[in-house]
């Protein structure tokens, strides 16, 4: 921990440049923006945003990255609170007391709650991020090829398992996603799935697939289902007196062990792959109606109501951050477009960030960047409290080109390719049918991000055991993480039989 | 088209299989490994294959036994989570216009088609009487293409094909 903290200089170089604080702004402010649009999630938000990173360096992309995931969890509060429609799956459980207090004209006063908890959920899990992301790295590090490639394993297993409603269909997902990333050079000379097609031969590149996957099927929807649209046309009255959007030293007292708690829940929710902040705030407000000392009130439109979901949801953010930069494990879409911005600019997630000296500062100033960023988030949740209840109102029929065309332009401007456009909307239209039939597409995107890391691994393995898999797989370490798999994978379909017509609910953010 | 969740399920991962399957077996023209303990070009892609191939087993033998089994789902009985709907006709709307911006793009400009583009889809969704919609929604369409335009072609240097509108302004 020490040896990482000396990178202090130039992590805090790296951040406190006048470029990079404004990339972490316009991320603060575009992510609430995007957040607080009716369907739009954070990694339907990131997915859309994925082209300005091409023009940013390596730390500025991922802080931008990280400011619009956590900026986009507090946005979609903002619609669940003042039109009781959530701007994002995790917003969904924040409308039960949200939007109850904007009934008693105090929209105003469930906003701040929403905002304070946020930005304290975003603190308390960034420490612990550090914290326990040198740690697990420290452990990762005395793994070699063998045992990282059966971490993968783990990681695609709990993919396959926990999206989606059937585990079968979490798998097949995965199976593709893993499929598509083995498309083009072998890295062994080879060219494969190329059929000597050019568009093929460099592989198809991570912003098609989540561009095409993430964005595409909610750009489809928009435009569908303009005519079923109900338009709300009132938004809470925001120019409501002062005094009753106060938030007392009582509920201040109310909130304190709320807020300790939720932030606990929701890093360790985000550490898990395959949770992700709808669980994290699911999860939340049912402990909190256990614990809180006025659970009976729960629903009626309390501060506690409000704080838990809020505080866990922002708290997922460097949570997700853990198993992402230390395993190299995305645990969510949002987690895999991160790595897949890393990947892009020439860094490999993976304990060896966390020792090199050439990225070690970049995961300090990630951490700096987070709280920075929820400062950011303070400062212009606070300033624009009054603007976002037009945002949230846009209609969504509306929404539907101008989501399509920024689709269209950000895929070209990756590389001025129109064959990257032709693979977006192929993907895009797949994605959209495969949500119909209830195959998931967000373990798609993360099979695709470990594809290569858990392919690399498993042929510098091999080539160590001189072909050997016998002697890969039953090595100690490996043999115990192939174990969990196992048992992963036997939990998932055995809860799926058990309870065939109750959602395990759709873990998608 | 509206389907029943089932049929759509067995016939998509049909699909799916048959697709799996070539993919499988077009791995045998993959070059063989050349240096030792490499297990060469088609191990992990058949290892990935042979694995979805399991899960589309388990699916179609699955869909199959509620399909032709004994307690087959009774079409009439139908419902929004038993069926798959597609607005087939504005889905392929869609696509088609999108293919079109792709083709178009070079022959009548970045500025022109991204106006058209917008305009076309924003008209149908703007509910108000025609003059004032054909207004606002032409001043919007407009007013998106510029600014894309402006940040696309003259501050990310994109080469998108522009014809009205120079492709950079000298600023300084």
């Amino acid at each position: 921990m020490e040896g990482f903290l000396s990178n202090f200089g130039p992590a805090a170089d790296l951040v406190f440049s006048p470029l990079t604080l404004f990339a972490l702004f316009g991320g603060v402010i575009l992510g609430i923006i995007l957040g607080a649009l009716p369907g739009f999630g954070s990694s339907q938000s990131l997915a859309l945003l994925f082209p300005i990173t091409f023009v940013l360096s390596a730390p500025d992309a991922i802080l931008f990255c990280v400011a619009v995931y956590s900026a986009a969890e507090y946005g979609g509060s903002i619609p669940a609170i003042l039109i009781r429609t959530p701007g994002t799956p995790a917003g969904a459980v924040t409308v039960l007391d949200g939007y109850e207090m904007t009934k008693q004209g105090k929209p105003l006063k469930a906003l701040k709650v929403s905002l304070f908890s946020g930005v304290i959920g975003g603190l308390t899990s960034t420490v612990i991020f550090i914290i326990s992301g040198v740690a697990l790295a420290n452990i990762a590090l005395k793994f070699g090829p063998g045992e990282m490639f059966a971490l993968g394993v783990f990681g695609i297993s709990i993919i396959g398992s926990f999206f989606g409603k059937d585990p079968a269909k979490g798998f097949l997902a995965t199976g593709i996603g893993l499929f598509l990333a083995t498309v083009g050079s072998s890295r062994f000379g080879g060219m494969r799935f190329t059929w000597e097609l050019g568009p093929l031969m460099d592989g198809l590149p991570l912003v098609v697939i989540v561009i095409g996957l993430l964005a595409g099927p909610e750009a489809f929807r928009l435009l569908l289902d303009h005519r079923k649209t109900i338009e709300k046309g009132v938004v809470a009255d925001l120019t409501a007196e002062r005094e009753k959007n106060r938030i007392t030293k009582e509920e201040v007292k109310l909130l304190i062990p709320t807020w300790i708690r939720n932030s606990l829940i929701g890093t360790a929710i985000g550490a898990i792959p395959g949770a992700g902040a709808s669980v994290g705030s699911l999860i939340a407000y049912n402990e909190e109606k256990r614990w809180c000392k006025r659970s009976e009130l729960m629903g009626t439109g309390i501060v506690e109501g409000i704080a838990a979901p809020e505080t866990a949801n922002n708290a997922v953010v460097a949570g997700t951050l853990v198993p992402s930069l230390a395993l190299g494990i995305p645990g969510s879409g949002t987690a895999a477009i991160l790595i897949g911005v890393l990947v892009t600019k020439g860094i490999v997630p993976g304990p060896m960030l966390f020792k090199d000296p050439e990225t070690a500062p970049l995961v300090l100033a990630i951490f700096m960047g987070l709280v920075i960023c929820n400062f950011m988030l303070l400062a212009v949740g606070l300033g624009g409290m009054r603007i976002w209840g037009p945002i949230a109102k846009v209609p969504r029929r509306i929404l539907g080109p101008f989501v399509m065309i920024m689709i269209l332009i950000g895929t070209f401007a990756y590389s001025n390719y129109w064959a990257h456009v032709v693979m977006v909307l192929v993907m895009a239209v797949m994605a959209y049918y495969f949500e119909k039939i209830d195959i998931p597409t967000v373990p798609i995107v993360l099979a695709f991000v470990m594809g290569p890391i858990v392919e690399g691994n498993l042929n510098k393995a091999l080539t160590i055991h001189a072909g050997d898999l016998m002697a890969v797989i039953t090595r100690p370490i490996a043999l115990f993480i192939f174990a969990m798999s196992f048992i992963t994978i036997v939990y998932a379909v055995w809860t799926s039989y058990k309870t065939p017509k109750v959602e395990t609910g759709t873990l998608k953010e | 088209m509206t389907l029943n969740k089932n049929t759509a399920d067995f016939f998509s991962v049909l699909a799916i299989t048959f697709g799996i399957s070539y993919l499988y077996y077009h791995t045998f023209s993959f070059s063989p490994s050349m240096l030792p303990g490499y297990p060469g070009d088609a191990f992990f892609p058949r290892l990935v294959l042979g694995f979805t191939l399991f899960c589309c087993a388990v699916l179609l033998s699955r869909t199959a036994k509620v399909m032709f089994g004994e307690n087959a789902p009774v079409a009439e009985n139908a419902d929004k989570e038993t069926t798959v709907t597609i607005e087939l006709l504005p889905f392929a709307f869609i696509i088609l216009l999108v293919l079109a911006y792709i083709f178009l793009l070079p022959v009548i400009g970045f500025e022109t088609c991204t106006f058209l583009f917008l305009f076309i889809l924003l008209i149908t969704r703007w509910f108000e009487d025609w003059k004032p919609r054909i207004i606002k929604v032409g001043v919007l369409s407009l007013g998106t293409a510029l600014f894309f335009y402006f940040a696309f072609v003259i501050l990310l240097n994109v080469s998108f094909p522009v014809k009205l509108l120079p492709d950079y302004i000298k600023i300084l």
